[in-house]
């Protein structure tokens, strides 16, 4: 069938398929086949479910096929995908459609697929937050789920405890986790990379575990039910399409702001701080960036966007458990920043987007959307190694007559 | 006359590792100091202490006349001094242009226009890359890059650490002919660490030979050049 291809190549891009094939079925195994479930208190393999590991497994193998024989120009045709070349004024111009779009959606949409672009805004927002971390300022934060679960229960308890409304415990869920972070912060970020990621995965876990034992306070494993909805100056009240809508515009308003917020701290001296330290920290510090409160600012920062976006998602869910905060979730979460190349908006906006509503969208596909899964994660990675967007946008362009201009 | 720079018996290291026993040196006003040594003498040490990383265990550091030893490095940068690291350390996913502003931290707004505009007269090249990606450059370039990122903080004293890393002859030349005429147009003071002491020492006003950690030799250019222990051990005369 593929005889017409030289026997070289063929023997060598077999060898290549069924080698990678056999790295992911190992690597996936774990994570598909042996879950651990709670029988009776007693941890214990929950039985043996082959099926969409397999799928898995044949999708991770479809996609290599894919690529090693795929014809040539298509091939070429991916790599050189060039990025958008588009003006500022172009720019702006599909940033006001593209908000436009989003606000009129609501018209056109049922009620799942507006709750599904509800999760999506959120997922973004939170996904640009640990831009903010992981992309901006090089901290491999693998705990940021921990603030995100931080805000969600600071809501969820001060309004099912103590009856205080959305908007009033709002900035508190922007501050409680702002002073964790920075009570975790003032010892963990003298460490630098792996070990950085070490502790901040084990803080997520010691967040995780407190939620589930402190029972008299979060109500452990069974979370915190009837959380009070939020209204907009008596908007949302009405009934549930409504309130979903309202929901929605939150989403989109927060996503917006926050989008706002990272543009807006690239291009000032604290952004160029934090690259410069992703960049070299030696050097960073050789000109005078007091290195240790510039990575506070950064984490600081972070933690506050993550609970602000938790706040949201408890008014949202009505409902938080600690199952909602995994490290599982923080994978996903990185994933998002990875995959969209780090540091660029709208390549984790899109690397969001794909991961969140991907696995929704093919739900009528059953057991058929970890295939999807695994051939779209193949795909990008072989076509886009570095991301969606792969090229760092310089923030500040040199204008010889009039100085500088940042962009 | 108080020189700009003065170390007096300065001990330090990294934890309970001593690396500088008992160094004393000075810096005057618009002198080009070199400080030579092998591999492990110190002198990165030397440099590093100066700028605050790691503290020094004992002695002073005096920088027109104050103790700065116990100052944080930016209040240093503030006061004017600056330092080119080892292996020039440029941001290299940043482009020429951040790279420079990375250098003015702490300038305000139009004097930093100012001093962009005299480092792009003074390293034309840099003039030519201004868009580009620092870590695309040669190594002279990127070199280039970094002196004038430090200069960018209009420093009275710059501390150079191996400016001639990995460079090509010619290319060190350029160079040092640019640090000699960077003292006569800015009226810089120099201290410079190498490991090419026939060069370091033929520009420089006065030299310290650096060794296990403590000064053994000092004395003009000329002078340590005729030294026969210098000959013999930096210059390759022994051989």
């Amino acid at each position: 069938m593929l005889s017409f291809l030289p026997p070289r190549f063929l023997a060598s891009s077999y060898a290549k398929i069924a080698g990678w094939t056999l790295v992911a079925a190992v690597i996936l195994f774990p994570f598909f086949v042996l879950q651990a479930v709670d029988h009776n208190g007693q941890l214990s393999l929950a039985p043996m479910t082959y099926r969409p590991y397999v799928l898995a497994v044949l999708g991770v193998f479809l996609g290599l096929c894919a690529v090693f024989f795929l014809p040539a120009p298509l091939r070429a045709l991916g790599q050189s995908c060039p990025d958008f070349a588009v003006s500022d004024v172009q720019k702006k111009g599909l940033q006001v459609l593209l908000v436009v779009g989003l606000l009129l959606l609501p018209l056109v949409s049922n009620r799942a697929e507006l709750d599904l672009a509800t999760v999506v805004l959120l997922s973004v927002a939170l996904a640009w937050g640990m831009t903010i971390v992981v992309g901006y300022a090089g901290l491999l934060d693998l705990g940021y789920i921990a603030f995100y679960a931080v805000g969600a229960y600071t809501y969820a308890l001060l309004s099912t405890d103590y009856g205080v409304s959305f908007w009033v415990a709002l900035p508190l869920c922007a501050l409680l986790p702002a002073a964790l972070a920075f009570c975790v912060g003032f010892p963990i970020l003298r460490l630098r990379g792996d070990y950085f990621a070490i502790v901040t995965l084990g803080f997520a876990e010691i967040v995780r575990t407190l939620l589930i034992n402190a029972q008299s306070i979060t109500g452990g494993p069974n979370g915190v039910a009837e959380i009070p909805r939020p209204t907009l100056l008596g908007w949302g009240a009405a009934d549930l399409d409504e309130r979903m809508m309202m929901l929605y515009v939150l989403a989109l308003a927060w996503a917006v702001v926050v989008y706002f917020v990272m543009r807006r701290l690239r291009v000032l001296p604290l952004g160029r701080a934090w690259e410069a330290l992703r960049e070299d920290d030696i050097a960073a510090r050789s000109l005078g960036v007091n290195v240790h409160r510039m990575k506070l600012s950064a984490h600081m920062i972070g933690a506050m966007i993550a609970g602000i976006c938790g706040a949201f998602f408890a008014a949202k869910q009505g409902f938080v458990s600690p199952e909602s905060f995994t490290f599982l979730d923080t994978a996903f979460l990185l994933a998002m920043v990875v995959l969209g190349g780090m540091g660029s908006p709208w390549g984790v906006a899109l690397a969001a987007t794909l991961i969140v509503a991907l696995p929704e969208v093919s739900r009528s596909f059953a057991d058929y959307r970890m295939l999807f899964f695994g051939m779209v994660m193949v795909l990008v990675m072989i076509f886009r190694p570095r991301g969606f967007a792969t090229a760092r946008r310089p923030s500040v362009v040199y204008k010889p007559a009039s100085g500088e201009k940042t962009s | 006359m108080t020189p700009l720079l003065a170390l007096d018996h300065v001990c330090s290291g990294y934890g309970r590792i001593a690396v500088l026993q008992d160094v004393s040196l000075s810096v005057g006003q618009g002198q080009i100091v070199s400080l030579i040594g092998a591999n492990g003498a110190g002198k990165t040490t030397l440099m590093m202490t100066i700028a605050g990383m790691p503290r020094l265990s004992a002695g002073r550091i005096g920088f027109e006349g104050d103790d700065i030893s116990q100052m944080p490095t930016e209040t240093l940068i503030r006061r004017g001094i600056a330092y080119v690291p080892e292996g020039r350390r440029i941001f290299a996913q940043m482009t020429v242009l951040e790279n420079l502003q990375m250098g003015a931290y702490f300038s305000p707004p139009p004097k930093y226009r100012d001093d962009l505009e005299a480092m792009l007269t003074l390293f034309p090249r840099l003039r030519d890359r201004i868009r580009q990606r620092a870590g695309t450059m040669s190594g002279g370039e990127q070199q280039m890059l970094a002196i004038a990122r430090a200069l960018m903080a209009r420093p009275k004293l710059l501390l150079l650490d191996e400016p001639s890393l990995g460079l090509a002859p010619l290319v060190v030349r350029q160079i040092f002919d640019s640090l000699v005429s960077l003292r006569k147009t800015l009226g810089l003071t120099l201290l410079v660490v190498e490991q090419n002491a026939r060069l370091a020492l033929s520009v420089s006003d006065y030299g310290y030979v650096l060794r296990n950690g403590r000064i053994t030799l000092s004395g003009t250019g000329p002078e340590l050049l005729q030294s026969p222990e210098v000959q013999k051990e930096y210059l390759g005369g022994g051989l």
